[in-house]
């Protein structure tokens, strides 16, 4: 990075980015072909690798992998016109190509702590059973405390930002009960609660009732000040108050923060799978698997979270814009 | 306020809760023995004595009718009414009493968990904010790596940790990477943002000026990230605790997850609450420590924005 | 007297007015690039603050000022000349040499005032002199010190900007401009976001500034969309519609002016008015939507 000037750096940043879309702009017409191109190429000298390379260990049958790659360069065609979208597919195949090529064709011996895709894939397929009801498992314990937790702290949340008092008794204890992970609780309730069950529903209960009690009162206590004494000058019921202007004052943020709500409860429910007597779970099949060295399987279990929780948060994501017409 | 028959009992309801703990405590002394019941005594003026400090503040005098009463109503319940094994609930004089007893493994565990966090702390605010000072500088590589940074920051930390203790020679790196990566996201996201929303004329002015690089970065880029950054920490505060203890508890051998983990494994809980203790004692510690940071680093900030 | 062109007429130059030549615009066009994240929704070219074939010239010493309405493009002339967006077509000179990006021999005021919010006061003066000058810490304090003084911020140099008025912010981004010492000034609607009654004041500290300034060699381009700050301040006044210069005006007055004698002076009201004409396009097409500004004319 030689001598040059940053600022001008930025400023040509700034011009190319937009020469270059007053230029995507005036091809849109005409179908663009090179930047499409530079992905699918990607796309096709993986499968062309993975198809033509001897693997030089002992490896699954490489048809799920091909599979995937082929999907997503079709999926590819239906996200074609967005430069981002281009550059993420590219990543994400030029990253799946150095997987594969470490892995399985660069290697002679086969590390039992680097699986390649191939072997991945194929967990998949094996153990879908154990996989299937990890994940309905998950997703029911993840449902019995996340809901009373956003219900309840939301309730309570709005309630203590909007009195001064409350919020001025509570807030200092809250600040410091906020923080302390509801993970440590984990162990004790396993203990003194009657069943895993109650246990993990109630240590996800907290983290959420912790994760958004505090924003609330932030949330409402930092309302517009304005609007505040519009509702005061109009003498609004106090029911009407609730829900006619804290509750969808609040919802933005309470939306915002459900990501974190979920990352937060997922955690928990995670350790409380490795602590407690799970019988089934995504936590618990990764913590299983990593108990008997089956890294294969926990790299399997590991991405399969990323994926849930993804999809849980674009569901948030499409939520917050259908409920929310007003921003 | 005025000062009125209501302001003078709302004042004064405190320390008839400390009077009833201690009367109740000093009964407990014949049955339980002095060396039980002392720490406990002492801990209880301890907390009177804070109010009698802080006592002016009007909201004060309601916090402590809060932690008395939850402390009678602890104390009362596992001294007189638990019919249960009373292992499992031990007192508070019992809890209190681990301090007095364990107080330099417990300062240990404190340093230790103290210096992982502040050194994942420094790994991903320095990754974080330099990473991202780079890549939000770059629209092309700031539109490539958002989405993708968005996804995989959701996904929480500890999931990586069975592969991260296989991967990696112990498991304080192990737990290191677990924190450092769990906070790494968030602030590389934030970093980018604020980048990219850099104020126009602001922008515009130090273009004028032809800065030169390293003076974009450390005399406009930097401070202008801080109070995101400030803002991203104390928003993420509470989940570094959490990979803090989850790392911890996954095989450490000391600092506080640890701690509570080894004495649940042996099923001594008296033990295993004062290890919550210890915890809000070292959340309350980082918390002060960080406001104290962020009111010397942001005095160029509003304090009216300056929210939390 | 003023001096009234024609319609499309746009080069202008009037070599009785004073020394040598310092800017020089020959058929500037600019266009910004359309905003793709609007195109989905708008399918028309986004045509605010474009400019087209743009010819001026401002000689040294000089004050003059672009006005017009809102996207007539005089914002985006000033970002031509500080450098900050390159011109399509066309040629922008300072001194005889092509403007090649932002330089340091301009100086910027924005109308949000662009300071530093993390630098105190006189930080923020002190930054501006360092990126022209290598002073010693001593000097560089002096200086800043004594440009604060100069727009009336005396012992305000230690306050952050969120510390001081929106006036007073405005006073230290002047200063700054000054203590640069920059023989060109550009000003882009330095005191729209200042509240009435600063607005009076800073406009009179700028032209006493100016006209206190012994050597009379700050060459200042202003762009405003007030008539009345328009003629107390400035020499020339460029009215610009519909991508170009529509009119050039000099203003009919001498220095040292006083605010007081000027705004009641007849030359002042018919100046005024004639601008007023133009602004609103009282003998325009438009004529018979904008009759009611005549009553306050």
């Amino acid at each position: 990075m030689g001598g040059f000037q940053t600022t001008e750096y930025l400023a040509s940043c700034r011009l190319t980015e937009s020469s270059a879309d007053s230029a995507a702009a005036e091809k849109r017409k005409s179908p663009e072909i090179i930047p499409v191109c530079i992905p699918l190429a990607v796309c096709i000298a993986v499968i062309l690798i993975t198809l033509f390379i001897p693997d030089r260990i002992e490896n699954d049958s490489n048809t799920l992998f091909v599979g995937l790659l082929a999907g997503l360069g079709i999926s590819l065609l239906f996200f074609r016109k967005k430069q981002s979208a281009r550059d993420i597919y590219t990543l994400v195949f030029t990253l799946l190509g150095i997987w594969e090529v470490l892995t399985a064709k660069a290697t002679d011996h086969l590390s039992y702590l680097t699986p390649t895709p191939e072997m991945v894939l194929h967990t998949y397929v094996s153990d879908h059973a154990m996989i299937l009801k990890g994940i309905g498992t998950t997703s029911i314990f993840l449902a019995c405390g996340f809901i009373p937790g956003i219900l309840i702290s939301v309730f309570l949340g709005i309630l203590t930002g909007w009195s001064l008092r409350a919020r001025k008794i509570l807030l200092p204890i809250v600040k410091v009960l906020t923080p302390i992970p509801p993970l440590i609780y984990s162990p004790y309730l396993v203990v003194i609660l009657p069943s895993f069950f109650a246990a993990s529903v109630a240590i996800i209960f907290m983290s959420v009732f912790w994760c958004l009690f505090i924003n609330m009162i932030f949330v409402v206590s930092s309302m517009d000040p304005k609007l505040a004494d519009m509702t005061r000058v109009m003498n609004v019921k106090p029911v009407t108050r609730f829900f006619r202007i804290l509750l969808p004052y609040a919802l933005p943020s309470i939306l915002d923060r459900l990501p974190l709500a979920l990352t937060a409860a997922f955690m928990v429910l995670f350790n409380a799978e490795m602590i407690g007597n799970a019988m089934s779970g995504m936590g618990y099949y990764i913590q299983f698997n990593a108990r008997f060295a089956e890294y294969t399987k926990v790299v399997s279990g590991i991405i399969l979270a990323g994926i849930f929780i993804a999809i849980m948060n674009s569901l948030f994501r499409r939520l917050k814009k259908a409920v929310i017409n007003w921003q | 306020m005025k000062t009125s028959i209501l302001n003078i009992f709302y004042r004064i309801i405190p320390h008839f809760l400390f009077a009833a703990i201690m009367i109740l405590g000093v009964m407990q002394i014949s049955p339980k023995g002095s060396e039980q019941m002392l720490p406990f005594l002492v801990f209880a003026v301890m907390l009177e004595l804070l109010l009698i400090i802080l006592g002016r503040k009007w909201e004060i005098p309601a916090i402590f009718d809060i932690i008395y009463v939850f402390i009678l109503a602890w104390f009362i319940y596992s001294n007189y009414l638990n019919t249960r094994v009373a292992f499992l609930f031990p007192a508070p004089d019992v809890v209190i009493g681990v301090f007095w007893a364990d107080i330099l493994l417990i300062i240990r565990s404190i340093f230790s968990s103290f210096k992982l966090l502040m050194l994942g702390f420094a790994i991903a605010i320095i990754l974080g904010t330099g990473l991202g000072l780079i890549c939000g500088n770059i629209p092309r590589v700031r539109n490539m790596l958002l989405p993708i940074a968005q996804v995989l920051s959701a996904i929480p930390a500890l999931v990586y940790a069975p592969y991260a203790i296989a991967v990696l020679p112990s498991f304080w790196t192990a737990g290191l990477f677990v924190i450092s990566i769990g906070l790494f996201w968030p602030i590389f996201i934030n970093t980018i943002k604020m980048v990219s929303n850099l104020d126009k004329e602001l922008y515009d002015y130090t273009r004028t000026l032809k800065l030169g690089k390293w003076d974009l970065i450390y005399h406009v880029l930097l401070p202008y990230c801080m109070p995101g950054l400030f803002n991203t920490l104390t928003m993420q505060i509470s989940s570094a605790f959490m990979l803090l203890i989850g790392a911890e508890m996954m095989g450490m051998t000391s600092g506080v997850g640890w701690y509570v983990k080894y004495y649940v494994d042996f099923s001594v809980y008296k033990k295993v609450l004062a290890g919550f203790i210890t915890i809000g004692i070292l959340v309350s510690i980082v918390n002060a420590g960080m406001t104290l940071v962020k009111r010397r680093a942001l005095n160029w900030v509003d304090s009216k924005r300056q929210n939390i | 007297m003023s001096t009234t062109i024609k319609k499309g007429e746009t080069h202008i130059d009037r070599p009785e007015l004073k020394g040598p030549v310092k800017i020089r615009l020959e058929n500037v066009s600019f266009r910004y690039p359309d905003d793709i994240s609007r195109k989905n929704e708008r399918k028309e070219a986004v045509s605010k603050g474009q400019i087209e074939d743009l010819s001026f010239t401002v000689r040294e010493g000089e004050f003059v000022s672009i006005i017009g309405g809102s996207g007539c493009g005089k914002s985006t002339t000033l970002s031509l000349l500080a450098g900050l967006n390159k011109a399509d077509s066309g040629k922008l000179y300072i001194d005889d040499k092509e403007i090649d990006g932002p330089g340091k021999d301009r100086g910027v005021v924005f109308q949000h005032y662009a300071l530093f919010p993390w630098m105190r006061a006189r930080k923020n003066v002190e930054f501006g002199i360092k990126q022209v000058q290598n002073l010693e810490r001593k000097e560089l304090r002096a200086r800043a010190d004594h440009y604060l003084d100069l727009v009336g911020l005396h012992g305000e140099g230690s306050k952050f900007p969120y510390q001081l008025s929106g006036g007073m912010q405005q006073r230290v981004s002047i200063a700054r401009l000054l203590a640069m010492e920059t023989d060109i000034l550009l000003m882009d609607e330095p005191f729209g976001a200042v509240d009435a009654k600063n607005r009076v004041v800073l406009q009179d500290l700028l032209l006493e500034l100016l006209e206190s300034d012994s050597d009379k060699k700050k060459t200042v381009v202003f762009v405003t969309h007030d008539i009345d700050e328009a003629i107390l301040l400035s020499d020339r006044i460029l009215f610009m519609k519909g991508r170009k210069i529509y009119r050039e005006l000099t203003v009919p007055m001498s220095h040292p002016r006083k605010r007081e004698e000027i705004v009641t002076s007849r030359q002042y009201l018919e100046f005024r008015k004639e601008l007023f004409a133009l602004f609103y396009d009282l003998d325009g097409e438009d004529q018979y939507e904008n009759k009611h500004i005549e009553y306050f004319l």
